[in-house]
């Protein structure tokens, strides 16, 4: 017989170690003189376990198993904290008023910093690590094939590829992480707002705002901000019916020289819809976009 | 802000090209209507159905040089905003193919339906940001709401074109499409076919654009809203008819070219309010290229928040 037992053979590697012992059961098993075993006997294989790669290897701790439960919990912990967060923000909003209100001529400034702390706000400083990891993502995204080109002709100026290959990657794109402007929106109070955003819910993006003259686009010569642009902290962005800013930094091309500290860096600018990106973030992932009637976008 | 998204492209072919003369007139209507308040203009290309358009050669399939234009009269007037417009005559939808090429090089799409079964299928089927009829001749079908109006809820707007009236009938008798058409009916007819749009749309989704082939056949927005409340539209519909639907048959057009899918849309402009629509930086001969969007980061705040931040 020169059968190669191939489905056998394959199962036997999950159970045996050694080639040797397959090679003999398998003789065995179809032997004209031998036993002939009607069934084949699969052990536990006692081998050296194949490491997995990072993402797939799971915590060694018995709590490290995701069960459904600690996934809506995390879900629900994350909207209780930003929840709270938003209400913290409102406390110390109201303080600051109380404190502006009783101001006399010699009142000392608002410990803001104090209550920053008391209430564990936090600021944008904190998510700037996340933007430029956010920034790195972008790049490798949309110029992966240009930084290819770019190694054998680096004197060559950066060709950003078409919109059409731009657009469908960025409508699919992950946001946390991004700095957004809103440049449009039907409450006027939110135009300008911009900030990191730390949460892309469906309906709405959680954004972390820098405080003071870096808070909106006109405070940058500013002297007094309202108390909730002193305080920074989370903002929730309604989707719906706003348009939101953000800029992707091209890859610096030059790499040799030490004279482009002082060059500047050039991005693209991108606008989205927001009317059109009410989706959750994993469901956009897969999504099959649409054109509709334009008159509810803005 | 007032849109006239009807300004027709002198020729209606590829193979002649625009006179100096025909090109000086046009400059002068668009200036014109620019001292009237108009800013966001649309050139319009019309076509008939048998035209050959050369699909292959993309560079080819826009006749319209904006940018010549643009270059011409943004010294004197840098608010003239310009965009460029196709209209497509069909008598029968099977023999117009090949519009998704097209979608790219125009910044609006426009049909002319001239039978039932062409407006039936352009307000069904086709991708297109507006409808226009021939109102100056009879129409021959009756317009039913059901079909007006599930194209009005797709987005897609009814174009009122006023020359008809104010022409007068020596302008429309030299007009090629109809020439038989008894001449003194054509006012007549743009009244009755007016009022059938205004009826069957509900008064909703209509535009109205000059179609002035001459500086004088335009008309401000003041007369033209007197016009439309003859016929029947209120003040805020009336209004809606040179601002809002315009700006909304621009935005369907821009962007099918400068976004995907109208989720993310090229460029950002946190000043001019309007930075769907703009069309200052791109190629006009190949819109998607988006070499042009590069800009310096410090040009914008959000950029120089950018810059600080990655310093640190």
């Amino acid at each position: 017989m020169n059968r190669t037992n191939a489905l056998e053979r394959h199962l036997l590697t999950r159970c045996y170690n050694s080639d040797n012992q397959i090679e003999e059961l398998l003789k065995t098993r179809y032997s004209l003189t031998g036993d002939q075993k009607p069934v084949i006997h699969f052990t536990q294989y006692k081998g050296q376990a194949k490491t997995k790669s990072l993402l797939h290897s799971e915590p060694n701790t018995s709590t490290g198993i995701i069960t459904r439960e600690r996934k809506v919990n995390t879900r629900k912990d994350l909207q209780v904290y930003i929840k709270q967060t938003l209400d913290n923000q409102k406390k110390v909003i109201k303080k600051i008023q109380a404190h502006n209100r009783k101001k006399t001529s010699d009142s000392n400034p608002f410990p803001l910093s104090k209550f920053i702390k008391l209430f564990s706000i936090p600021q944008y400083e904190e998510f700037i690590g996340l933007n430029n990891l956010w920034q790195n993502y972008m790049q490798d995204l949309l110029f992966v094939n240009n930084n290819n080109n770019a190694n054998n002709d680096k004197s060559k100026p950066l060709h950003i590829p078409s919109m059409t290959t731009l657009l469908p990657k960025l409508s699919t794109a992950d946001y946390n992480g991004c700095l957004l402007t809103v440049i449009q929106s039907k409450n006027s109070n939110l135009v300008g707002l911009r900030g990191i955003v730390v949460w892309d819910s469906q309906h709405s993006f959680i954004i972390c705002v820098p405080s003071k003259e870096d808070s909106k686009e006109w405070n940058e010569t500013k002297d007094d901000f309202s108390p909730s642009e002193m305080l920074g902290g989370f903002r929730a962005v309604p989707k719906q019916k706003s348009l939101f800013a953000f800029d992707v930094i091209l890859p610096k091309q030059s790499t040799n020289s030490n004279d482009d500290e002082d060059e500047e860096d050039e991005c693209v600018g991108f606008t989205m819809i927001g009317s059109r990106f009410e989706f959750r973030a994993v469901d956009r992932s897969g999504k099959k976009f649409k054109s509709h009637s334009v008159d509810g976008i803005l | 802000m007032l849109y006239d998204l009807n300004v027709p492209w002198p020729v209606n072919d590829y193979h002649t090209k625009p006179t100096d003369v025909e090109l000086y007139t046009l400059k002068n209507t668009i200036v014109t209507l620019h001292t009237l308040g108009y800013d966001h203009i649309a050139i319009n290309f019309q076509i008939t159905e048998s035209v050959k358009i050369p699909l292959n050669q993309t560079h080819l399939i826009n006749p319209i040089d904006i940018a010549s234009l643009q270059k011409s009269l943004s010294p004197q007037f840098p608010s003239i905003k310009l965009f460029s417009r196709l209209t497509i005559v069909i008598y029968d939808p099977a023999k117009l193919q090949g519009l998704a090429k097209l979608q790219a090089q125009f910044d609006i799409l426009a049909i002319q339906p001239l039978t039932e079964k062409a407006l039936q299928l352009s307000t069904t089927n086709l991708d297109i940001d507006l409808i226009s009829f021939n109102l100056g001749a009879k129409l021959p079908f009756y317009l039913k709401h059901k079909t007006i109006g599930s194209a009005v809820d797709k987005g897609i707007k009814f174009e009122i074109c006023y020359n008809n009236l104010i022409s007068g009938s020596i302008g429309y008798a030299n007009s090629p499409t109809n020439p038989i058409d008894n001449i003194q009916f054509i006012k007549k007819n743009f009244i009755y076919n007016v009022l059938q749009l205004v009826r069957s749309s509900r008064s909703k989704g209509l535009i109205i654009s000059s179609g002035a082939t001459l500086p004088l056949q335009t008309r401000n927005s003041e007369d033209i809203l007197n016009l439309l409340r003859t016929f029947g539209l209120d003040q805020s519909r009336s209004k809606s008819c040179v601002t809002i639907n315009p700006e909304r048959v621009l935005v369907n057009g821009r962007l099918r070219i400068k976004s995907f899918k109208q989720t993310i849309v090229m460029d950002n402009n946190e000043i001019s309010s309007n930075s769907i629509i703009d069309n200052d930086k791109e190629d006009p001969k190949k819109k998607t290229d988006s070499n042009g969007y590069k800009k310096r980061l410090d040009s914008t705040s959000s950029g120089r928040l950018l810059k600080k931040q990655r310093k640190r």
